[in-house]
């Protein structure tokens, strides 16, 4: 790009040489007075191709430079009387008022600069020939003749409708010459060197957005283990307007779904709901480099291509730019992200996974779904009844003890465990549907952002491992004291109970089954927390240290325990506040709560209606019990 | 007043403040839900059969039940929490008086 630099030396000419060198502050006050420096009076013109036809000014824009021009020497007239000594030093007049009296847009639609947004910008405080060199006031002006680079470089620009502003590249490149260089080597570059491309690639415009009204871009706090500041968040829309339009990726020849694929992933969540941290597009495609500071920032204008050795995605690279953010990535963890979804990894067994946990979480809630129903309409029906004569309503006083209090503190750390989880994990997953990141946002807000959920989420994760370890304890005491029941062992009638209870319910079986102490429906609840332990905990490890895992096992190991761990809660979810709340506090019989949960009771009357066979056992024991002579 | 009428109460501003925050975004996760179910039973990208159709309306029912449940339950505990305590504060009626009610 020495064009460039050559250009600055001559076509833009001392002037704005000279300013580039001795820099933007000092020079806005040796062109234009300390006054400039309030933004909302510095007023500069859009480039000659973007503004209206230069047209002699109609009666109307000389009444609005007027009442213009009364405005912007009224505000140096109030700060004199405050500063008077400072206020004779400033000249009288704005440099750019002569170019606003034509160029200024007074509506929203209009062309023009727009003067408040303008002053906002980054670029507030310029004066218009500062970027417009070689133009004076008042016009009509000529368009200025380009040298033949240029000129061929405009060509492009409007052959390909690149820009409503195509001399804007040129002087945007007036100062930024070394960001032009790095955006022409750059993988967006090689429709600016013509080299085969059928659409206009990114300008400094098409990103920045409107070429009077650019805003400083913010980089995020560094990641303090890493010492890496992750890229303006911002930076993802620019990258989407064209990667995710599917006509512009048809038309380029880009993969045609890197934003969706984006979208669903962990990163393309976390800063959907907010996180200041996860990567957008630069911070994993951009050249890393460091800053006065010794803290490193993504390039977004030094994107290369893959192929390139020095790209940040090359194959040789990806694990050095995962550990921007994952101290001690490794190549297998950088497998691990590659814009497609986790069960379209190269190896079958993710794909197999998602396929067998769709299935087991879709047939399970479909048939517990309408055992609900089924029991519901039984109930119902049952209520309408009259209460049975044989029934002693004595029974519904009188208490047996059903769990313990070791069995009650298992249950409510599980209880408050898994809710939690629940109400941390699934709004970031749920956040992988558009409608619903709002959603997710501001409840995951609630626990202060997505870390501080993901921290409520761990200390949950803890609380349901102490659960599972105090009952495995309590097992084994149980057992080294030969008092193990076995009653929640399952058992061949168990199947023919949940058949017949069915068919009872239908009112196709007349007798309804005699339960234990615990019905095949406990039995189910008991086992699948036991799976589901398994399953969720020993995946959420894998997540939760990912980079540790990912250098011992191959990376469809990882990807694998996402999936579960995701299919895994859904239906935990599911069935526990669909299924486990109904049977256990929802149904007509109990609504509105069973209270066996915080009292380890249960009354008679519930024992004989819901475990008959129980019941009679423990009759037959007080009868014993009963009959046996009193000493 | 009878001992499960604080949980009842519960229960119920339980399900109104369900119906109030919760009832929509019950709606969108337990769709997404389906739709994520969908995507591995029948296949990536989800086409719009009337298989599908069923299983996002079915996911979608499940999570404003679940939800609902959630609220419903966690409601009746809240209510049967503040009648025990206010049981608890309230002065003790005369055994007499008790025997006549």
């Amino acid at each position: 790009m020495t064009r460039k630099v050559e250009r600055v030396g001559g076509n833009a000419g001392a002037l704005a040489f000279s300013r580039y060198a001795l820099g933007t502050q000092l020079l806005r006050r040796q062109l234009l007075g300390a006054e400039a420096l309030v933004p909302e009076l510095s007023i500069a013109y859009p480039a000659p191709s973007e503004a209206r036809p230069l047209l002699p000014p109609t009666p109307t824009m000389r009444v609005h430079a007027l009442l213009t021009a009364l405005l912007l020497l009224s505000a140096p007239a109030a700060a004199a009387a405050a500063d008077a000594p400072a206020a004779a030093a400033k000249p009288a007049a704005n440099p750019n008022q002569a170019c606003l009296d034509c160029h200024e847009a007074s509506k929203p639609d209009e062309p023009g600069v727009r003067t408040v947004e303008f002053g906002r910008s980054v670029h507030a405080g310029f004066a218009c020939t500062d970027c417009h060199a070689g133009y004076e006031a008042p016009g009509p002006h000529e368009l200025k003749p380009l040298d033949a680079a240029d000129a061929g470089l405009v060509k492009r620009f409007d052959d390909l409708k690149a820009s409503p502003a195509p001399r804007a590249f040129l002087a945007c490149s007036t100062c930024h010459a070394d960001v032009a260089e790095q955006l022409a080597a750059s993988v967006h570059g090689k429709w600016l060197k013509g080299e085969g491309s059928r659409v206009a690639g990114p300008s400094c415009a098409k990103c920045h957005g409107a070429v009077h009204e650019i805003v400083k871009s913010v980089h995020e706090p560094a990641n303090a283990a890493t010492n890496y500041s992750p890229a303006d968040r911002n930076i993802l829309k620019r990258c989407e307007a064209c990667h995710g339009d599917p006509r512009f990726a048809e038309a380029a020849g880009l993969k045609r779904d890197v934003q969706e694929t984006f979208q669903d992933s962990i990163h393309g969540r976390l800063i959907a709901v907010g996180s200041k941290r996860a990567p957008a597009c630069a911070d994993c495609h951009g050249v890393a480099e460091k800053d006065d500071k010794g803290v490193f920032h993504p390039n977004a204008h030094r994107i290369l291509p893959k192929t390139d050795p020095a790209s940040a995605v090359a194959p040789g690279n990806k694990a050095a730019t995962c550990a921007r953010c994952h101290a001690g990535a490794s190549e297998n963890f950088a497998a691990l992200i590659s814009h497609r979804a986790p069960w379209e990894s190269d190896h079958k067994v993710p794909h197999l996974l998602h396929v067998v946990f769709s299935y087991l979480a879709a047939l399970t809630l479909l048939f517990f779904g309408v055992h609900v129903l089924i029991d519901l309409v039984y109930e119902v029906r049952m209520k309408l009844r009259k209460k049975e004569a044989h029934e002693d309503p004595a029974e519904h006083e009188k208490f047996v003890t059903r769990f313990d209090i070791h069995q009650r503190v298992q249950h409510w750390l599980m209880l408050s465990g898994v809710i939690t989880l629940g109400i941390t994990g699934w709004p970031l997953r749920g956040a992988g549907s558009p409608e619903a990141i709002e959603t997710s946002r501001k409840f995951l807000a609630l626990f202060g952002g997505p870390y501080g959920a993901a921290l409520v989420h761990r200390f949950a994760a803890v609380v349901i491992i102490v659960s599972g370890v105090y009952h495995l304890a309590y097992l084994v005491i149980l057992a080294s004291k030969k008092r193990l029941p076995m009653s929640m062992v399952p058992m061949p009638k168990d199947a023919f109970d949940m058949r017949d209870n069915l068919l009872h319910m239908m009112g196709l079986l007349k007798d309804r089954p005699r339960f234990g102490k615990y019905s095949y429906l406990e039995k189910f609840d008991y086992w699948a927390v036991f799976w589901g332990m398994i399953m969720m905990v020993g995946t959420g490890f894998v997540l939760w240290f990912p980079v540790f895992f990912a250098q011992y096992a191959p990376h469809w190991v990882v990807t694998s325990a996402q999936i579960i761990h995701g299919e895994e809660a859904t239906l935990a979810l599911l069935f526990l506040f669909v299924v486990h709340f109904y049977n256990a506090h929802l149904k007509p019989s109990i609504f509105p709560m069973s209270w066996t949960w915080l009292t380890g009771k249960i009354s008679l009357a519930q024992m004989k209606h819901e475990h008959e066979a129980e019941y009679d056992h423990l009759k037959r024991q007080q009868s014993k019990k009963d009959d046996r002579p009193h000493p | 007043m009878k001992k499960n009428v604080p949980s009842i109460i519960g229960a119920a501003v339980g399900l109104a403040l369900f119906l109030a925050i919760a009832l929509l975004p019950a709606l969108l996760y337990g769709g997404y839900a389906g739709v994520l179910l969908a995507g591995g039973i029948f296949g990536t990208p989800v086409q719009p059969s009337f298989l599908v159709k069923a299983l996002i309306i079915f996911g979608m029912v499940l999570g404003a039940v679940g939800v609902g449940s959630l609220f419903a339950v966690g409601g009746a505990a809240a209510g049967a929490a503040v009648g025990a305590l206010t049981q608890a504060a309230a002065p003790k009626k005369p055994v007499e008086q008790e025997n006549k009610a």
